[in-house]
């Protein structure tokens, strides 16, 4: 799975992690037990793997409380959102690249975001 | 509202001049910027982006729709990011030596992001419930049905920032909630579970009746109404539920004869999306089509989301029918009536079609859709005082881009102030007391004279598709 993972976004190409995530963030803090109750679907152990893909891709986080771990987004669902835009974007652009070298391009690439204040109207 | 900017450039080896004409359309295969495609590459024509989901091959991806609003040949253009999420891209194109540096700039609604992150299957949290009365709606920013959500979603928040600004001193207020169906039943469910668990006063929908039967299942036990505002064939009127739209017979009592009378058209064929607004439609028409001395030859279904109506368009060829009566909706509509253009059957036949609102005519196309027949209860150009204000108001915040008005998003517009108003009259958000206020409110909206108490039948106009929009006939 290692390949997979480095990308953050491959990781929730399975429903079942997409499921853990959504339950995660909006209850914000799940424990293993908390989140397999919710996911009926599957037992503990997968669970424990899914959340274990989550992490890798540094989609969740881990706090320990006592003897529980806890599970939470290790970004805002905005920050994700926002990385999944850049990607989208900065993929365009690559299209635009190899179509117009016609081979692997060898361009040079700045990118970057910022937020700003303006109001819109 | 903040916005996100995200900028990212990479330089090529041609000219500005000869990558332009790339990508604006050159090579027509060529969908670079998210799998981009519009009919003609001009300020105002509508586009439509593939956004590949994470890990996914293809039958996940979600349809964007935007529209071109500046193009400068040579240099770069601008578009508008309509749905799923708000905001504009530019392509920026210069010279770099010999060749060319090509920069794309997003400003990004930072209120839409939630948007985006729904889409990657995240759960958005609600915000925390404050001493507003808070409306939540549902519509489909995603699925066959987005293509009616960029005009509901800024009319719903047009709503309800007119309705606060008109507030007086110790008036109740409201917040605006939306969610999204993915024009998908089971995700109907949860949405309203979602807006029911958030303590939504009311939930109002434009949505397919395929996902409302869902958002009723769900709301069935709580303190939370229902108000459904579009095109219907009626149903539970129980306690907390209503739907304003206009009925089947309601839309065809006039249009079927009068296209019948002009077309001389008389063998009809039924085609229409699988579930049960289309299926009650067609019972309805036959009525009509029968007592105006027409006849059915056929009766067709296919599911929500089919893209390819070539075994169907033949079939209509076939059949002898010189009438189409269309219940196909949103992006299955706009496939199907372009499929038929390209075949030849819009000039040998007449269709009538129930769902062909402004925002589904423009994703037609002004040529393909031409000719077409349709009746609402509401048209963008509407002539009265009431519509002209409340489009230069839609202008004003919107701008000279903002996607049409149709009947399908007017009336969550005008849901919202009817509930508000009955809320703000009664001092209380309290159900029965709303409802009670609601069943006799009679207001008048963009579309005109909105009697409740009067058992559904708005004044319904009958419109054919011109470039541009609809001629009003009747």
């Amino acid at each position: 799975m290692g390949r997979q993972v480095e990308y953050p976004f491959a990781a929730l190409s399975n429903p079942i992690r997409t499921e853990i995530l959504s339950l995660i963030s909006e209850y914000e803090e799940l424990s293993v037990t908390e989140i397999a109750d919710a996911v009926p679907s599957v037992g503990r152990a997968a669970v424990s793997t899914h959340l274990g893909v989550l992490l890798e891709a540094g989609l969740v986080k881990i706090r320990r409380d006592g003897r529980h771990n806890l599970y939470s987004l290790d970004k805002s669902s905005a920050e994700l959102a926002v990385e999944f835009l850049r990607m989208l974007y900065g993929d365009s652009l690559m299209k635009v690249a190899e179509a117009s070298s016609g081979r692997k391009p060898s361009t040079r690439r700045t990118q970057g975001s910022k937020k700003t204040g303006r109001v819109a109207s | 509202m903040g916005r996100i900017s995200i900028f990212d450039q990479v330089v090529v080896d041609i000219s500005p001049e000869e990558l332009f004409a790339y990508l604006s359309g050159g090579n027509p295969d060529f969908h670079w910027l998210l799998g981009m495609t519009c009919d003609k590459f001009a300020p105002h024509q509508p586009v439509t982006f593939t956004i590949p989901l994470p890990g996914t091959t293809g039958e996940n991806n979600v349809t964007g729709l935007g529209r071109i609003t500046k193009v400068t040949p040579g240099r770069g253009f601008t578009l508008a990011h309509e749905m799923p999420w708000r905001g504009t891209v530019t392509c920026a194109l210069s010279d770099v030596g010999s060749g060319t540096r090509v920069r794309l700039t997003a400003d990004i609604d930072e209120s839409s992001l939630s948007s985006v992150a729904e889409m990657l299957g995240l759960a958005v949290p609600p915000e925390a419930p404050d001493d507003r009365v808070r409306i939540g709606v549902i519509m489909s920013k995603s699925g066959p049905g987005s293509v009616f959500a960029a005009a509901t979603e800024h009319l719903a928040e047009m709503a309800v920032e007119e309705i606060n600004a008109d507030a007086d001193q110790g008036d109740i207020t409201f917040s605006l909630q939306v969610a999204d169906d993915r024009t998908n039943p089971v995700e109907a469910f949860r949405a309203a579970q979602r807006l029911v668990r958030a303590g939504v006063h009311v939930i109002i929908s434009n949505v397919t009746s395929l996902s409302f039967e869902s958002i009723l299942a769900a709301t069935r036990n709580s303190a939370t109404m229902v108000i459904y505002t579009p095109i219907n064939e009626g149903g539970d009127r129980g306690r907390g539920v209503f739907r304003l739209g206009e009925r089947p017979a309601a839309q065809m009592h006039r249009s079927i004869p009068m296209l019948m009378q002009e077309s001389g058209a008389r063998c009809w064929y039924l085609a229409g999306n699988d579930y049960s607004w289309p299926q009650w439609t067609n019972r309805v028409a036959r009525r009509y089509i029968e007592s105006s001395g027409g006849q059915v030859v056929a009766e067709t279904y296919r599911a929500l989301g089919t893209r390819d109506f070539s075994s169907l368009i033949e079939k209509i060829t076939r059949s002898g029918a010189d009438a189409v009566l269309s219940t196909f909706v949103g992006a299955d509509e706009v496939a199907f009536e372009r499929q038929c253009f390209d075949s030849g059957l819009r000039t040998q036949i007449q269709t009538l079609s129930m769902a062909l609102d402004e925002s589904t005519r423009e994703r037609i196309g002004d040529e393909a859709a031409s000719g077409m027949w349709t009746s609402f209860g509401y048209f963008q150009c509407l002539e009265s005082p009431e519509n002209k204000d409340f489009l230069d108001r839609y202008k004003r915040r919107h701008g000279d881009f903002a996607p049409p008005i149709s009947s399908i998003s007017e009336s969550v517009y005008e849901a919202i102030f009817l509930y508000a108003h009955s809320v703000r009259e009664g001092h209380t958000p309290e159900p029965r007391e709303v409802e009670r206020r609601l069943r006799r409110s009679k207001v008048s909206t963009p579309r005109g004279v909105v009697d409740l108490s009067q058992r559904g039948h708005q004044n319904t106009i009958v419109g054919r598709a011109i470039p541009g929009g609809f001629a009003i006939t009747a």
